[in-house]
């Protein structure tokens, strides 16, 4: 399903919907890891350290995993593919920059604390406006 | 760049999806290189000079 939503087979090779479909199942695997591993933590339902340690370093290696999928997806892309991918990351990046450390000014003036969580999903929303608009650009 | 992939592709008789296949790319590389919203990268372009028997200049013309 990932793959048709976000590579469909027209801006796709098969090789770029295959590594879709890897990045998908990490980013899975890390998201439920990550709940999984917030609640048992913050509920302290896991107290005991080396295994509070274990569930970090664990949702730590699932998200590496998935930066290493993205990185191949990267490298074995189609090339018009790879644009737009990189297009949008680096609009995605520039826009989460901007935001997190200009909004410190607006918490000074009475504005809500920013969680990093909060700066991660700009810039992950920044990512995806980007890539839209570098496909509309080159279609 | 400039490029008469179009007149190729009609001449070989072959489609965007076609040709996208030969070449190893999405049928939207071959649709924006057509258009000139995309320039391909050498290894693209040489791989297009091969299937269509030509020089890469022959098929591809700077923009002046």
């Amino acid at each position: 399903m990932f793959d048709q939503l976000t590579l469909p087979e027209d801006c796709a090779t098969a090789v770029d919907r295959k590594n879709g479909r890897r990045i998908a199942a990490w980013s899975m695997a890390w998201a439920l890891a990550f709940v999984a591993s917030t609640w048992l933590l913050r509920s302290e339902t896991v107290t005991n350290e080396p295994a509070s340690w274990m569930l970090a370093v664990g949702c730590l290696a699932l998200g590496a995993g998935g930066l290493l999928a993205f990185r191949r997806f990267l490298l074995e892309a189609d090339e018009l593919v790879r644009r737009i991918q990189l297009e949008g990351l680096a609009f995605g990046f520039g826009v989460g920059l901007l935001i997190a450390l200009s909004y410190q000014l607006f918490e000074f003036v009475g504005a809500p604390v920013l969680d990093v969580g909060e700066a991660v999903t700009i810039m992950i929303v920044g990512y995806v406006v980007g890539v839209l608009l570098a496909t509309r650009r080159y279609q | 760049m400039k490029n008469n992939l179009r007149v190729l592709r009609a001449e070989h008789d072959l489609t965007q999806a076609a040709l996208a296949q030969r070449l190893g790319v999405s049928r939207q590389t071959v649709n924006a290189l057509e258009v000139g919203k995309y320039d391909p990268g050498l290894p693209l372009a040489f791989k297009i000079a091969e299937v269509f028997s030509q020089k890469i200049e022959d098929i591809f013309e700077p923009e002046h």
